[in-house]
């Protein structure tokens, strides 16, 4: 469990995280989303005690990250796979860092075995391609079994099956009753990997909501088309649904789905040729929500809300 | 998820072991070990030379020969190879983003700096002794009872200057890990590593007297002499520090910038 209470964070004059509010809850994947900038990385940071909040508080399972003993043990991250020592062997990487938090050699063996890299356990990280370094992050993070997992574009420049695994092991891990923060600039990756998504932008939160939510806020209803489009529109709205009549004859219908249209037009004997839910796609949605928090941030009156 | 099976954790000394592991997986460490006997072979070689000079003299010119003590010869190249080790404690890790993992691994970074410091100073500690003492004592075998000039009096007399300069090399190294984690950048702390042991002792020729020698009796690579007594000491600076006041005043150097550090690398943002 992740609780992020009004984080503020300035760099001088640069607000990089601007009164954040949010939770992650186990169990499920949450997305972190936002526009490059937006501030992900920054409360990623502060969560790890890298940086210092300006104001307010990131807890996980109710303690400030610098307060946990053994912080591996209950909080594994993956920020940069980059953040290695080339010169030094995965193994010896993992080891120095398992050592830090009293956990044994077995554990560093088994980690590099689940992410597949036992087998240049002694080769030098510098001669490791992209996606094992991505994986000696992940066993980095994994190190201490911990319940709560830190992602930060875990995907970004992974071959396809490298972001298949990164995928699948980011719902194993949920499904395991973790809580899982997977930050990303990408929609499309969240649309696949995430159950709930928490989008910034500009430091604020935009949206925390689950992924059907979102996809159902943004849904603009069904286009429906039948020879009879008179008699359906009459026993659409009998039905208690939104009825438009478009100049082209369709009609676009609100407030019931597919579904529930085709069944209340063969109940009575109406033909349908096309029932086509229009919506904008998550990647509109995401476009759409944080062109808005730019939109607003840039305009008049947009300051001095406290 | 199964537990993890874990040994007893000790933070400040499953720290410091975690750190004595990073050292010993690195390269730096071998280049330094290995740049250190190449510094001890070279100035053997300059003995060896020396002695080829002195028996192509004749006789009477012999007494002419004079050769700096080789142990002081080695101990400047000695302060450098682990002035950069130190260094690199901090700067290795900044350079890579390594540091993140490091603190998010041990959110008390003092403890950090601490386990740092005490590893990088024990492996100076046996760099310096073994380096001084090695070439120290191989000189004067290789000298034998040809009088060079560094080998007057009995070798025991030489003992105080040779543990004020394993310790000077103990001192820098210290003094190095705080600049590194000061700096951030190997090549910032390295230039200013440079700097501090020879730039700046050099240029306390031109100030004019009597505040050449002030200012040299306090700079970092002189303070050896003065712990030491050595002669050269008595000559150069006049006697100005007394043994402990240089000594203090090495523990100061290190106070200064480890403390430094202590301050920053507490309070920076990574």
């Amino acid at each position: 469990m992740i609780e992020v209470r009004e984080l503020t964070k300035r760099y001088g004059r640069t607000v990089a995280v601007d009164g954040l509010t949010f939770d992650v809850r186990p169990g499920r994947v949450t997305g972190f989303l936002g526009p490059n900038g937006a501030g992900k990385s920054t409360t990623m940071r502060v969560l790890l005690g890298l940086d210092r909040p300006t104001s307010g508080a990131a807890l996980i399972n109710g303690y400030r990250y610098a307060d946990l003993r053994r912080p591996l043990v209950h909080v594994g991250a993956l920020l940069d796979a980059g953040a290695v020592d080339g010169g030094r062997s995965a193994l010896n990487h993992l080891r120095w860092l398992a050592r830090t938090n009293g956990i044994g050699a077995r554990r560093v063996a088994s980690v590099l075995e689940q992410v597949g890299l036992a087998g240049v356990a002694r080769s030098r990280v510098r001669g490791f391609s992209l996606g094992m370094r991505q994986r000696l992050g992940v066993a980095a993070a994994l190190l201490g079994d911990p319940a709560v997992l830190l992602f930060d574009e875990p995907v970004n420049g992974l071959d396809p099956d490298g972001v298949r695994w990164i995928r699948e092991l980011m719902r194993s891990l949920a499904a395991e009753g973790r809580t899982v923060l997977l930050s990303s600039h990408l929609m499309s990756e969240m649309a696949l990997t995430a159950d709930h998504l928490v989008i910034i932008g500009r430091g604020r939160l935009i949206a925390d909501t689950t992924l059907h939510d979102l996809a159902a806020r943004f849904q603009q209803g069904v286009v429906v088309r039948s020879p009879r489009s008179d008699e359906l529109a009459t026993v659409l709205d009998a039905g208690g649904a939104t009825v438009t009549r478009e100049a082209d004859g369709s009609l676009t219908v609100t407030g019931k789905d597919a579904s529930e249209i085709g069944d209340l037009a063969a109940r009575n004997g109406l033909p349908i040729h096309e029932a086509t839910p229009r919506g904008a796609s998550l990647e509109d949605a995401y476009m759409e929500l944080t062109s808005t928090s730019v939109d607003y941030a840039a305009g008049p009156g947009a300051q001095g809300v406290t | 998820m199964t537990p993890v099976p874990e040994q007893a954790h000790r933070p400040v000394r499953d720290t410091l072991v975690s750190e004595w592991l990073k050292t010993g997986s690195t390269r730096a460490i071998w280049f330094v070990a290995g740049g250190a006997v190449l510094i001890v072979l070279a100035v053997t070689a300059l003995t060896v030379s020396v002695v080829a000079v002195w028996e192509g003299l004749p006789q009477e010119r012999r007494s002419d020969v004079f050769l700096t003590p080789p142990a002081q010869i080695a101990l400047l190249p000695l302060q450098l190879c682990v002035g950069v080790l130190g260094v690199l404690a901090f700067t290795s890790e900044y350079g890579t983003g390594m540091i993140r993992s490091t603190f998010a691994a041990v959110p008390r970074r003092g403890t950090v700096l601490a386990a740092k410091t005490l590893v990088t100073g024990s492996v100076a500690l046996v760099i310096g002794y073994v380096g001084i003492l090695v070439t120290f004592g191989v000189s004067w075998w290789i000298a034998g009872d040809r009088s060079l000039g560094f080998n007057t009096g009995p070798p025991a007399d030489q003992l105080p200057m040779l543990l004020a300069s394993g310790l000077s090399v103990v001192v820098v190294a210290l003094v190095s890990v705080g600049l590194g984690a000061v700096l951030r950048s190997t090549t910032a702390a390295v230039v200013l590593l440079v700097l501090l042991l020879y730039v700046l002792p050099m240029s306390t020729g031109y100030l004019p007297a009597p505040w050449d020698d002030r200012v040299a009796s306090v700079m970092l690579a002189n303070l050896h002499y003065q712990v030491g007594m050595d002669d050269f000491a008595m000559v150069y600076f006049d006697g100005l520090l007394s043994p402990p006041a240089a000594l203090a005043l090495m523990a100061t150097y290190v106070a200064v910038t480890l403390g430094a550090a202590a301050v920053v690398v507490g309070r920076r943002d990574t």
